[in-house]
């Protein structure tokens, strides 16, 4: 029950911050790196709670998710290097290639592209038309509509994780009732 | 070497400092067009090449 209850305020904080990382992202196309920091840590303390109750089923081994982790980081951080990508971006991506592993790594980049696809779209369609009327500020809406080519990828990225998150079975009841089985 | 060194711990601090979120449009569209075309050669080939290798292998296995 204790390792239930902790491997599950570990993922539901993930979940959480994922969201509030979403709406800053959202609202002003900035993401505190706080968020990618708890993310990460999030990963390596339900990793080790996972590995103290002996639930050896639930996260790949930890190679595997390093390895996904350092790969995304590579690939986001020579990205940024050619200034199309924020950084936080490649921050909160490496966090969430972190969660996810290798096994995960396809679902997690699939559904992140097919959202930042969509906001692609809906950010070109802002742009060309400018439908909303009397909209001011920092927000994504407003200066994609002032003009400028921007998406806000952090939403992709949550979006893609928790897509991955379901695939991988994180909130499976099997997954979760294995915990109780002991 | 040096030059060097301090370049890339230069380019480490300005990704630390760095909070944006956002990605250029053009970036996002090319990523869900590569992603979109690997599942439609997936879907469109996937069960031809399995069975090409299929008759491979058991041509293989036929004649060893």
């Amino acid at each position: 029950m204790l390792f239930l209850t902790l491997y599950l305020v570990c993922v539901f904080v993930v979940v959480g911050t994922g969201l509030l990382a979403s709406l800053s992202d959202f609202r002003g196309l900035v993401i505190p790196n706080i968020f990618s920091g708890i993310v990460l840590g999030a990963f390596f303390l339900c990793y080790l709670i996972v590995w103290l109750g002996g639930y050896s089923d639930v996260f790949a081994p930890l190679a595997s998710h390093i390895i996904a982790a350092l790969a995304v980081f590579g690939v986001t951080l020579v990205m940024f290097l050619l200034k199309g990508l924020g950084a936080a971006d490649s921050k909160l991506g490496t966090a969430y290639a972190l969660w996810v592993g290798l096994e995960g790594l396809l679902p997690f980049l699939f559904y992140m592209a097919l959202t930042g696809g969509l906001l692609a779209l809906a950010a070109l369609f802002l742009k060309k038309f400018k439908p909303i009327k009397g909209l001011s500020g920092d927000g994504w809406m407003a200066r994609v509509q002032a003009g400028e080519n921007k998406v806000p990828y952090g939403i992709a990225i949550v979006i893609g994780a928790l897509a991955s998150f379901v695939k991988l079975g994180y909130f499976n009841v099997e997954v979760l009732s294995s915990f109780l089985a002991s | 070497m040096r030059i060097f060194f301090h370049q890339n711990i230069a380019a480490l601090i300005a990704y630390h400092r760095n909070l944006s979120g956002a990605t250029a449009i053009e970036y996002t569209l090319i990523v869900a067009g590569v992603a979109l075309a690997i599942v439609a050669t997936v879907f469109v080939f996937g069960e031809s090449v399995l069975a090409l290798f299929q008759e491979v292998q058991a041509a293989f296995d036929a004649n060893l």
